[in-house]
């Protein structure tokens, strides 16, 4: 379970309280400009001093808002496909992945997971010269690999056309459906909300 | 415009730009000429001071490279991004305006025997530093404020932070993402930033004649004196030092670029070990680190200066050296980058690359030629050639950075190429104009080899004037020196960035 209690972002939001249960993928509303980012910046960690923000975010039993982003334990997905552009495919992968998992096998999961998205064959490929579809699915493998305990997606369709969008949100709501975690869409557009998932208006909290 | 006077823009702007460049070529051939005699180098390499002059000169550059670089990244991966990083960008230059001679006098004043700082810490003892150690730090110091600049304008803010945050949310540290994310990302103009301080601190003569050991001196140094005496065989001697300051640039870049490679390829690390950052840096202090070595040096020359003898000359002669060349460079550049080549011309960086000994030696052979050595015009000139690259580092960024849709725009209008240049492109110019300008300033208020050489000694600056009392002249008098070095140069871009701040207040959109 991922809860946000009482945060308060000025001047952006007040009040904000909700929470998403493992297995759910919840879906927050707003037109461009309307602080979506600003929200996740800060359940990452990463909110801008410009911002005074008050709240707190618990993910199951561990309170997360004072904690430092690498501890957090939570995973983020952006409009770009923000792959390490000097790295392989592979690589971009393998860094994810937790330091446990042992030699041979990190290489295993990940091509696995590539051969999963489709991707099989593009292991040593530069990042650079994927098509944005291809791109996109990295990233969101890159995102799962690295097991977060519940996964921040910052309008991750936006940027893909209109072929492409459909397929592409069906096997992000099926692969993140498959990992039983908390999920958070941010997105301003209707067609983006998955199927009997819930939908909140951030208009509510402004 | 008609083709005709297109033609005659571009010629007169190659023209200039030849006139300007040429010593690099009496130069080259100086430098190669008593380099094919065996008995040269045979004396060369007898002179009793060439062993200790290398390891000083060895050290000295390694400590300032090494030194400005390790500052300058490990003030990135403890501060950026954030507000703290920002906050550096906008104190940077009270390092960045203070000139090297200035500094280098006020470290001078603190460190040197019966400084400031042993009349204080009276239980510690001035140590022997044969070995350029002092000259090194100093170096470090000051020059990590330019990497910090150049890395400034080269790191894309938006979409690393971003993919920062993303490396973050694994779980990696401060400095995984710096070596993995950031470097990357800069090296290649990082690579050119430190390529021009391994130059400069392997053939610095002003600062290390300051700062530097005495008997013998840095290599720089030495062949500074060798070429200064009249003396042939001396003088073949300098050259071939001259030589051999530039293999060793080559083998020391050489040395750094394999190192690189190397380490390149051990990149990334995909055992996925975090080596997360526990530790609260303390971002405040280090955002004031080298900023606040610049006040302190400022501090320290406000202190010890006394105005008992304010001779108006030297101030009068880098204030117009510095006014002229860098108004005449400004107008060379517009034009140049107007009318002259596109692309290419790599030529004109050449001075920021090589070492500055035997360029100046190649345009005192030009000056002597032509008999003009000793006039203001040939000073002038021979400033210029440190002058334009430096300027061109800053116009050609914002040049570039003009949308092109706009000058499609206005030739839709039916506006003609001079009209464009006048009306579009130089007002976007405005502020890095203006900052080039103060830049450029400051370069020529700096040069301390081509005022003395080819101004045949008639020139005295604040600069060859604080180098010539760093050696046993009054403390109090040499402190006055340098702080009107640092207060002119200061000043300028002070009334600069005042400028450049009303501009933008009027027109938001020139940034």
């Amino acid at each position: 379970m991922l809860s946000v209690n009482n945060l308060t972002i000025e001047p952006l939001f007040r009040e904000v309280n909700f929470s998403v249960a493992r297995g759910n993928i919840v879906t927050l509303m707003g037109p461009s400009g309307s602080g979506k980012s600003t929200l996740f910046s800060w359940m990452i960690g990463a909110l801008s001093a410009d911002f005074k923000a008050q709240g707190e975010l618990w993910l199951d039993e561990k309170r997360c808002d004072r904690l430092p982003v690498e501890k957090r334990g939570l995973g983020i997905l952006f409009q770009d496909a923000l792959l390490f552009d000097s790295f392989s495919v592979g690589q971009n992968l393998m860094l994810a992945l937790p330091a446990h998992i042992p030699g041979q096998r990190r290489k295993d999961d990940v091509q696995h997971a590539l051969h999963s998205a489709g991707l099989a064959g593009h292991y040593a490929s530069d990042p650079a010269t994927l098509s944005g579809g291809e791109r996109a699915r990295v990233s969101l493998l890159r995102a799962l690999l690295a097991q977060p305990q519940a996964l921040l997606l910052d309008e991750p369709f936006s940027r893909l056309d209109k072929t492409l969008r459909a397929s592409f949100r069906a096997w992000v709501f099926d692969a993140v459906r498959a990992r039983n975690i908390p999920v958070v869409l941010v997105t301003h557009d209707e067609e983006d909300i998955p199927p009997g998932g819930d939908v909140i208006q951030l208009s509510r909290w402004q | 415009m008609a083709a005709p006077l297109r033609h005659a823009l571009s010629g007169v702007v190659w023209l200039t730009m030849a006139v300007i460049y040429v010593p690099l070529i009496p130069a080259g051939v100086m430098l190669i000429t008593p380099a094919f005699s065996a008995a040269n180098w045979q004396s060369l390499l007898n002179d009793p001071q060439l062993p200790q002059a290398f390891i000083a000169t060895l050290v000295s550059t390694l400590i300032a490279t090494a030194g400005s670089l390790f500052i300058a990244l490990g003030l990135v991966a403890a501060l950026w991004p954030g507000k703290h990083w920002h906050r550096l960008s906008t104190r940077l230059p009270w390092m960045l305006a203070i000139p090297h001679v200035a500094f280098a006098t006020s470290a001078l004043l603190v460190f040197a025997e019966g400084g400031l700082f042993y009349q204080y810490v009276t239980f510690l003892s001035p140590q022997q530093d044969s070995a350029g150690i002092g000259l090194g730090l100093t170096l470090a110091i000051k020059e990590s404020a330019f990497v910090l600049w150049a890395i400034y304008a080269v790191l894309p803010e938006k979409q690393l932070a971003q993919q920062n945050v993303v490396l973050q949310s694994f779980g990696y540290g401060r400095i995984q993402r710096l070596c993995w994310l950031v470097l990357p990302t800069i090296a290649p103009a990082l690579g050119a930033v430190i390529l021009a301080v391994l130059a400069w601190s392997l053939s610095v003569v002003d600062v290390a004649i300051v700062l530097g050991p005495g008997n013998p001196p840095t290599l720089a140094v030495l062949a500074w004196q060798w070429l200064n005496q009249g003396d042939g065989e001396q003088q073949i001697k300098g050259t071939l030092l001259c030589l051999l300051l530039l293999l060793l640039l080559a083998i020391l870049a050489a040395a750094g670029l394999c190192i690189w490679k190397m380490w390149r390829r051990t990149l990334p690390d995909v055992s996925g070990v975090r080596h997360s950052s526990h530790h609260a840096v303390p971002v405040k202090t280090l955002g004031w680190l080298v900023p606040g070595c610049g006040l302190f040096c400022a501090l320290v020359l406000i202190l010890l200066a006394r105005g008992s003898d304010t001779a108006f000359t030297p101030y009068a002669t880098s204030f117009s050296l510095g006014m002229a060349s860098s108004l005449l460079a400004l107008v060379i550049l517009v034009l140049w980058l107007e009318w002259g080549p596109q692309r290419g011309a790599f030529w004109i960086w050449l001075p920021l690359a090589l070492p500055a000994l035997p360029l100046v030696f190649g345009q005192y052979l030009v000056a002597l030629r032509l008999g003009i050595d000793g006039q203001y015009a040939a000073v002038l000139w021979s400033h210029l050639l440190w002058v334009i690259p430096w300027m061109l580092l800053v116009l050609q960024p914002a040049w570039r950075r003009i949308d092109p849709r706009l000058i499609l725009i206005a030739r839709t209008l039916g506006w003609s190429r001079a009209r464009i240049f006048w009306l579009v492109k130089c007002p976007l110019l405005a502020r890095p104009a203006l900052l080039a300008v103060a830049t450029g300033f400051s370069v020529s208020m700096a040069q301390y080899m081509p005022t003395l050489w080819v101004g045949a000694g008639r020139f005295a600056t604040l600069t060859t004037e604080a180098v010539a009392l760093s050696s046993g002249g009054s403390p109090s008098i040499l402190a006055n020196r340098a702080l009107g070095l640092l207060l002119l140069t200061g000043i300028v871009f002070g009334i600069a960035a005042r400028l450049s701040r009303l501009v933008g207040h009027y027109r938001q959109g020139l940034r």
